[in-house]
C-alpha cells in the first residue's frame, strides 16, 4: 500500500494538486486510519487524478496544436510579406 | 539538318543555383545550342518556378525556341509538331536534396505523356561514395529513386565512356540503351592572343612572368586541391620554382583547411586560392599556366584537360575516371591518392620539354574534335537509332486530359467556402474532364473517403507540380484561415476565386497576435504595397483592427494578389464592379471572370425531414411562425436588427449555426430588452440532421449583411433549394432573377420588421417565393457551376 501511496502522491506532485496532496499527507501521517477508510481514500484520490491528468493530457494537446497553429500562420504571414516584396531581414538571404 | 525528331529540351539547369554556371551548365548551354543549329529543337524547357536562365544562349531566344515547361506547353507541343516529339533531360539529378521540389525534375506531366524520355547523365559519382554524399538514408533512398528512374529511360546519354560503364554497372542499364556522346569545349578556349594580360595582370600581379600550376578546384574534397597543394611542395623541394593557382569556389571552412595544408607544406607563399573565376579569367589562367593538374578522384567527364588544351597548356590528370580519357597519353596520368605520384607526374612533364610538347600536340587534336556540334550529332544518331522505324512514324504521343487543382478548404473545416468547394469538386468529378485534385488548407482533413486526389499544401510545389495542371483555382475567403491558399496563390500563380472582394480580415485576423504599433505599421505597409502613391492611410487608422470598417471604406487589399494571378473568379457582378474599385485604376487589369451561385441538390432538405414523418412548416401553422437566420452568427450578419424586426412582426426567431457565447447573450440580452425572450432562441451549431430540421421549421429565412463584399451566401443558396422563401439584403441576390428572393435594399429594423410580417401573413407570396426558389435552384446547380468554372477559365 506505501508503494501505491507514494505513486499517488508523485502523480499528484506531479499536477500540483496542492489540497488534495495535504488532505493525503494527513492520511499518511496520521498511520491511525483504518485500512479499508485508506484504501477507500486512495480509490477516490486515484480517479481525481485520473480525471485530472485526463484533462491536463487534453489541455496540453489542446494548446501543443494551438501553438502549432500559431506558429503555422506566423510562417505563412512572414512567408507572405516576402512574397509580397517586404523587407528581408538582416542576416537571411 | 533537320532531325526526324523534335525535342523537347528541359535546360532548368541553367536556372538552378550551383549549376548554371559549373560544368552541367556550361554542357547544357553548348549542348542546347548545338541541337538548335542542326534544327533538331521543338522546344528548350524552362521551369517557371526557377530563377531566370543564367548563360542561356541567345540563339536559342532568337530562334522562338524557349518556353515555359508547363501541362499547355507539353500539349500544344505533341499537338503541333510535325515531328516525333521526344523529352529530353538534361541534368537529371536537379533537385534530389532534402526537401527539394523533386517534381521539377521528374516531371508528372511528360510522364503522362508518354514522349520518348532521353537522359544525358553526367556522373554517378554519389552512388561510389554515398557515405559522403548520401549523408543519410533518406538521403541514399531520394538518389537511389532518381538513379533508377534515369536507368528506365528510353535512351541514356553520357558524357564519357567511363559514366557510360558506371550507368551500365550501377544502374543496370541495358548496353544498347547507354550511348556515349562526350563532351564538347567550348570555342571560347582558344590559345593567347595577346588580349588579356591587362586581365590576368590586374588579378594576379604576383604570378606576372611567374611559373604556375593551374587545378581547377572547389570545395568538394574528391577535387584533390589538397594533394595538389602536397604535390607543389615536393616538386619545389625537388628544385622546379613553381606556384599554384587553384580556381573555382573555395568557402569558408575548406579555405581554412587548404590554407593549413599550405602551411604546413610551406608553400603558402606559393599558392594562390582565387576562388570563383569569370570565363574571361579562366581562360587567361589556362593560357599562361605550365601545366594543369587535375587530381580529381572521381570526374564524369574530362572537360577541364581538353579546355586547357585548347588555350594551349596541357593537363595531367588522375587514372581511373572520365580524366584519363581525355589525356591523352598514359604519361599523363597518376594515382591521385597519392601526392608522390602527381609529384612525379608534374616533374616529369615540366622538365621534358619534348613530352610537353607531345603531351599539348596529342591533347590538343582531342580538344578540336571535341566540339558541341559533334556531341549533337552522335545524340542524334543514337535517338535515331533507338527508336524504331516502326515509332518513327507515329508523330504524336498520346494526348494529355486537362488536368485542375482546387486550393482552399474543405469540411469539416472552411465553413461555407469548404462545403462550397465539396460539392463542387464532387460536381467536375462526375465531369469527368479536366481530372481534378483538391489541395486542403484546412487542419482536418474529410473523414470520408473522396472521389478526387487530396494534396496537402507543402506538397504542392514541391511533390506536385503546379505546372503539371492546366489551370490552379484558389477558393479565398475573408480570414485568417486562408493565409495558406494565399501563400501558395502568391508562389504559383492560378486563378484566384474570391468568394468576397474584400479581404480586410485576411490581414487583421492574421495580425491579431500583434501588438498596437506592430499592428499599424504592418498595415500601413501594406495599406503602401496594396495602393501604391495613394494608401488610404486615415481610414484604416480610423478603422483600427475593425475589418467591417475597413471594408467599409473600401479596402480589398486584393491588389497584390491580382498582380501575379492568371485571371480573378467573382460570384456577382456586384463583386466584380465592386473588384474594380479595389485594383489599380487605369492599368491592365487580369480577366475577371462571374460565375453563378450554385445550390445542392433541390428538395433535399424537406424531404428528408418528411421521411421522419416530422410535420412539414405548414402543419406547423396553429403556432407562431419561426422566422430563421442560417449560418454562422456574427454582427456582420446584424442579429441586433433581427431582434428589433421581431418585435412587431409577430413571429419567433432562431440563429441556427455556430455563435460565439458572447454574442448569444448579446441577442438574449437584447430580446429580454425589448421584451421577448421566448421568441428568440440561438440554436448554436447544428449536424445536417438539425440543419434540415430546421429547413423544414423555417417560413422564411431573413439573411442580412452589414455590408457587402460581393458575396453570396451558402446559406440562402440552401434555403432555395430547400424551398424555403428567403428574405435578404445581399447585394448579389438582387442580381437573381425577380422574385427568387424578396430583396431589401436598406438596413433598417422597423422595414425589416414589416418586411416579415408582410411575407409571413401572406401564404401565396410565401408560396411564390419557394417555388421560385426551387426553379433557381433547379437551374443552378452544382454540375451547372462545374461547366461555368471550365468555360471561364479556358476563355
Amino acid at each position: 500500500m506505501r508503494a501505491r501511496l507514494r505513486s499517488v502522491l508523485v502523480r499528484l506532485r506531479h499536477l500540483a494538486l496542492a489540497p488534495t496532496l495535504s488532505r493525503l499527507d494527513r492520511l499518511d501521517d496520521t498511520g491511525g486510519g483504518r485500512l479499508d477508510t485508506v484504501m477507500r481514500r486512495l480509490d477516490e484520490i486515484e480517479v481525481l487524478i485520473g480525471t485530472f491528468e485526463g484533462r491536463v493530457a487534453t489541455i496540453s494537446e489542446r494548446q501543443a496544436a494551438q501553438t502549432e497553429l500559431h506558429s503555422r500562420l506566423a510562417a505563412q504571414v512572414e512567408e507572405i510579406k516576402r512574397l509580397l516584396g517586404a523587407p528581408v531581414p538582416s542576416g537571411e538571404s | 539538318m533537320n532531325a526526324p525528331f523534335g525535342i523537347a529540351l528541359d535546360v532548368q539547369a541553367l536556372q538552378a543555383e550551383g549549376f548554371s554556371d559549373r560544368g552541367i551548365g556550361r554542357y547544357v548551354a553548348g549542348y542546347s545550342a548545338a541541337l538548335a543549329r542542326r534544327e533538331a529543337l521543338a522546344a528548350v524547357l524552362l521551369a517557371p518556378e526557377l530563377p531566370p536562365p543564367d548563360r542561356l544562349p541567345l540563339e536559342l531566344a532568337a530562334r522562338g525556341l524557349v518556353r515555359w515547361d508547363s501541362r499547355a506547353e507539353c500539349r500544344d507541343l505533341l499537338a503541333s509538331s510535325e515531328r516525333r516529339v521526344v523529352y529530353h533531360v538534361t541534368a537529371p539529378f536537379l533537385h534530389v536534396g532534402r526537401g527539394e521540389p523533386s517534381s521539377l525534375a521528374v516531371v508528372e506531366h511528360w510522364a503522362e505523356a508518354a514522349a520518348p524520355r532521353v537522359v544525358t547523365l553526367h556522373d554517378l559519382i554519389p552512388l561510389r561514395a554515398p557515405r559522403h554524399y548520401l549523408p543519410t538514408p533518406a538521403d541514399e533512398d531520394r538518389y537511389r529513386a532518381r538513379a533508377e528512374w534515369i536507368g528506365r529511360s528510353d535512351l541514356v546519354l553520357t558524357n564519357s565512356e567511363h559514366t557510360r560503364r558506371e550507368a551500365i554497372e550501377l544502374l543496370g542499364c541495358p548496353a544498347g540503351a547507354v550511348v556515349t556522346v562526350g563532351a564538347g569545349v567550348s570555342s571560347y578556349f582558344t590559345p593567347p592572343d595577346g588580349t588579356d594580360h591587362q586581365l590576368f595582370r590586374s588579378q594576379f600581379p604576383h604570378l606576372e612572368g611567374r611559373a604556375y600550376l593551374l587545378t581547377v578546384g572547389g570545395d568538394d574534397a574528391r577535387k584533390g586541391t589538397d594533394r595538389a597543394v602536397a604535390a607543389l611542395a615536393q616538386v619545389v623541394r625537388r628544385g622546379l620554382d613553381l606556384h599554384l593557382l587553384v580556381v573555382g569556389h573555395v568557402s569558408g571552412e575548406w579555405r581554412r583547411s587548404l590554407e593549413e595544408v599550405t602551411r604546413s607544406c610551406g608553400v603558402s607563399e606559393r599558392v594562390t586560392l582565387a576562388g570563383a573565376v569569370s570565363d574571361e579569367l579562366l581562360r587567361a589562367c589556362y593560357r599562361r599556366a605550365v601545366l594543369t593538374v587535375t587530381p580529381s578522384l572521381a570526374e564524369g567527364a574530362g572537360l577541364p584537360v581538353l579546355e586547357s588544351a585548347a588555350c594551349g597548356t596541357p593537363a595531367v590528370a588522375s587514372e581511373g575516371t572520365a580524366l584519363a580519357e581525355t589525356a591523352a597519353l598514359a604519361e599523363a596520368l597518376f594515382d591521385a591518392r597519392s601526392a608522390d605520384a602527381i609529384a612525379d607526374t608534374i616533374t616529369a612533364v615540366v622538365a621534358d620539354t619534348a613530352l610537353h610538347g607531345r603531351l599539348l600536340a596529342a591533347q590538343q587534336e582531342l580538344a578540336a574534335t571535341a566540339t558541341w556540334d559533334a556531341v549533337a550529332s552522335r545524340a542524334l544518331a543514337a535517338l535515331d537509332r533507338s527508336i524504331g522505324p516502326a515509332e518513327r512514324h507515329r508523330v504524336r504521343s498520346s494526348p494529355l486530359p486537362g488536368r485542375l487543382a482546387v486550393v482552399g478548404p474543405l469540411p469539416p473545416g472552411g465553413g461555407g467556402i469548404g462545403a462550397y468547394n465539396a460539392r463542387l469538386l464532387d460536381a467536375l468529378h462526375v465531369r469527368g474532364d479536366p481530372v481534378t485534385d483538391a489541395v486542403v488548407t484546412t487542419q482536418s482533413w474529410p473523414a470520408e473517403p473522396t472521389q478526387y486526389r487530396l494534396l496537402a499544401p507543402d506538397a504542392f510545389g514541391i511533390d506536385v507540380r503546379p505546372a503539371s495542371f492546366d489551370h490552379v483555382v484558389y477558393a479565398l475567403g475573408n480570414s485568417s484561415g486562408h493565409t495558406a491558399t494565399i501563400e501558395l496563390a502568391l508562389r504559383h500563380p492560378g486563378w484566384i476565386w474570391l468568394h468576397e472582394v474584400r479581404l480586410p480580415a485576411v490581414a487583421t485576423t492574421a495580425l491579431e497576435d500583434c501588438g498596437d504599433s506592430d499592428f499599424d505599421a504592418a498595415m500601413a505597409w501594406l495599406l503602401h504595397r496594396a495602393y501604391p502613391g495613394r494608401a488610404p492611410l486615415a481610414a484604416a487608422r480610423r478603422a483600427g483592427r475593425d475589418h467591417l470598417e475597413l471594408a467599409g471604406a473600401g479596402v480589398g487589399l486584393v491588389a497584390p494578389l491580382a498582380e501575379r494571378c492568371r485571371g480573378l473568379l467573382v460570384n456577382s457582378e456586384t463583386a466584380r464592379q465592386l473588384l474594380l474599385l479595389d485594383l489599380p485604376p487605369l492599368a491592365a487589369l487580369p480577366p475577371i471572370k462571374v460565375l453563378p451561385p450554385a445550390c445542392p441538390p433541390v428538395g433535399q432538405a424537406r424531404a428528408e425531414q418528411s421521411s421522419r414523418g416530422e410535420p412539414s412548416t405548414r402543419e406547423r401553422s396553429t403556432q407562431e411562425p419561426w422566422v430563421v437566420a442560417f449560418g454562422i452568427v456574427s454582427m456582420a450578419k446584424r442579429p441586433d436588427l433581427l431582434v428589433d424586426a421581431a418585435v412587431g412582426a409577430g413571429c419567433r426567431v432562431a440563429f441556427v449555426g455556430p455563435c460565439p457565447a458572447l454574442l448569444k447573450q448579446f441577442i438574449e440580452e437584447r430580446a429580454a430588452a425589448r421584451g421577448i425572450p421566448e421568441r428568440i432562441a440561438v440554436v448554436g451549431e447544428v449536424d445536417q440532421e438539425g440543419w434540415h430540421f430546421w429547413m423544414a421549421q423555417a417560413t422564411l429565412a431573413v439573411q442580412l449583411r452589414d455590408s457587402s463584399g460581393g458575396e453570396m451566401s451558402a446559406a440562402v443558396l440552401e434555403a432555395l433549394a430547400a424551398g424555403v422563401p428567403v428574405l435578404t439584403n445581399l447585394a448579389s441576390a438582387s442580381e437573381y432573377p425577380s422574385g427568387t428572393v424578396a430583396w431589401m435594399a436598406s438596413l433598417d429594423a422597423e422595414e425589416l420588421g414589416s418586411r416579415m410580417a408582410a411575407l409571413i401573413s401572406s401564404r401565396a407570396e410565401l408560396a411564390a417565393l419557394s417555388q421560385a426558389g426551387t426553379e433557381f435552384a433547379a437551374a443552378h446547380q452544382f454540375s451547372h457551376l462545374a461547366d461555368a468554372v471550365m468555360e471561364a477559365l479556358a476563355g
